[in-house]
């Protein structure tokens, strides 16, 4: 029968136990350090519990083992009878403390990846948002700058047609006498040169090139559709879309686009009600671009629908009445046109053509107004 | 009434053991220690699977706090068996030899040298506890980082999407 010393029990424990007291600190300033940092994070307070559940275990258990041996070394170990139960029970709260704070790792992390999601989202839209108001504003002060030349020009060009007469009339004159000629040649240059202006100026039409580019309707429908899918989510709202398998490029301001299609779709989830389908299609058609939006929903009434593209006529307290109005001005911007067919209590139907090149949809159809509404 | 009230003097004049209040002894603080070993262990495990799962482990800072959980789930363990070990062998196999202030283990079978090492658990629990202090020191670095905590599968299925689009 052999006989081992202690001796190496007691070094590893007493060791082991100063040393995760010191390193379970460390772990609780550290992530002290972060929740400082960030005090509203999620993961910053999920650090600070999980660091402060690990160093009230290592200290309740390393204070227990320390005051063990010096007991023992100091020939009182048998108090550590009455000293073993406190201790035991407090490591056993602190296993429990560490397992709860552990288990809801999980919920955790799927609550920081469902706010980084929605953050995300956020930043997209507030993006689009920004280069919409962006786009809108050049189309605004390309418009008001169109506007005031077309104005200037308006106001001074019968004037100067009336000055120009009345020179040529006393040019006329003076050749008979002879005198002032000089003076009176330069006048109507300088009369010429005023007309010119006026015809420069009233040749200035609104640039709608200037903010159109190639763009492609499946990508910015896709695009609209990932906007409005949680609120069709929320809503039981099924959206389906069959995309042409063609790419359908036209000219246009992508940033319009959409949101002329946004406002219809979002139009479309708000008549809907849970379980009802919305069904989105694009296609290359004779006139252009298309594409359909069409509900199962309530449908528009007949005295509604004949007034939907009027701008403040709404049927929704607090509401502009702005929304189809720009739809249709967003389209007609783009030389589109829009239109809506519904029939009472079988759903809604918008379309939406767009040409491929611009002013190719207006010679085709030729004097056909856009915005005009259709009822079945 | 006057009939039921007599009934209650009645039965209250013959009291019995109500054993209204349950005593805590004997194994029971072993069992619920045993027991919270048990929970550690569970949640220690489940932390570890998730954060692989989820490739957080591709993260130093996570990988650190990995390897602690995998070490404490161990430890676990190897403190379980302790408990049990530690009541099969007899007080008196630890004494003193002379006047040796430190005293030294009869080993007399498997248990006591099972014992021996098992009661070294310091030497598990003690690299958990730096683990994760290298964990929390990246974590520190690097805080706040955007997606520190970002599940990775969602993000990689859609980088895979991408391509194949």
């Amino acid at each position: 029968m052999s006989t081992w010393s202690v001796l190496p029990i007691w070094i590893v424990d007493l060791v082991g136990a100063v040393g995760m007291i010191v390193f379970s600190g460390l772990c609780l300033l550290l992530a002290e350090g972060i929740y400082r940092r960030d005090p509203e994070h999620p993961l910053a307070n999920y650090l600070l519990w999980f660091s402060g559940a690990i160093f009230a275990f290592s200290l309740s258990r390393s204070i227990g083992h320390i005051v063990r041996h010096f007991l023992q070394l100091a020939g009182h170990g048998y108090q550590w009878q009455y000293l073993a139960p406190i201790s035991g029970s407090i490591n056993s709260i602190t296993f429990v403390v560490i397992a709860s704070v552990t288990l809801f790792f999980h919920r955790m992390q799927t609550i920081m990846n469902r706010m980084a999601r929605d953050r995300q989202r956020i930043e997209k839209t507030s993006q689009e948002l920004l280069r919409l108001n962006r786009d809108m504003e050049a189309i605004v002060s390309e418009r008001t700058r169109s506007e005031m030349a077309l104005r200037v020009a308006h106001g001074v060009r019968n004037p100067a047609i009336i000055i120009s007469g009345l020179v040529k009339r006393i040019a006329k004159d003076l050749e008979e006498c002879g005198a002032g000629q000089k003076y009176f040649k330069k006048v109507q240059e300088e009369t010429k040169k005023l007309e010119s202006l006026v015809e420069k100026l009233e040749s200035v039409q609104p640039g709608h090139q200037l903010h159109f580019s190639p763009q492609e309707l499946n990508g910015l429908v896709e695009e609209t559709l990932e906007i409005v899918q949680p609120e069709a989510d929320d809503k039981g709202v099924a959206l389906l879309l069959d995309r042409a398998s063609a790419a359908l490029t036209f000219q246009g301001n992508p940033h319009l686009v959409k949101m002329a299609i946004l406002h219809v779709l979002r139009n479309a989830i708000e008549a809907c009600s849970h379980g009802d389908t919305i069904q989105v299609s694009t296609a290359l058609v004779s006139r252009g671009v298309i594409v359909i939006i069409k509900d199962n929903g309530p449908g528009i009434p007949r005295e509604v629908l004949e007034h939907v593209f009027e701008p403040f006529y709404s049927t929704k307290k607090g509401e502009t009445g702005l929304g189809l109005a720009h739809v249709r001005q967003i389209i007609e911007e783009h030389l589109g046109s829009v239109e809506i067919n519904s029939r009472e209590g079988e759903g809604t139907e918008v379309v939406i053509i767009l040409p491929t090149h611009l002013g190719e949809l207006e010679e085709q159809t030729g004097h056909e107004k856009p915005g005009q509404s259709q009822i079945d | 009434m006057t009939i039921l009230v007599s009934v209650l003097l009645l039965l209250l004049s013959w009291p019995r053991p109500a054993w209204a209040l349950q005593t805590h002894g004997g194994y029971e603080g072993l069992y619920v220690h045993q027991g919270a070993h048990l929970l550690f262990i569970l949640a220690m495990i489940s932390f570890a699977y998730r954060l692989r799962v989820t490739k957080l482990t591709a993260q130093k800072s996570w990988r650190w706090m990995y390897r602690g959980a995998v070490m404490i789930s161990i430890w676990n363990i190897w403190a379980f068996i302790g408990h049990f070990i530690a009541l099969t062998v007899s007080g008196s196999v630890t004494f003193a030899l002379g006047n040796e202030v430190i005293p030294v283990l009869r080993m007399t079978s498997w248990r006591e040298t099972a014992y021996f090492f098992l009661k070294m658990d310091h030497l598990l629990s003690l690299p958990a506890v730096i683990f994760f202090y290298l964990g929390l020191k990246d974590m520190h670095r690097t805080f706040p980082q955007r997606d520190l905590f970002r599940d990775r599968r969602r993000h990689e299925r859609r980088r895979v999407d991408r391509r194949l689009l």
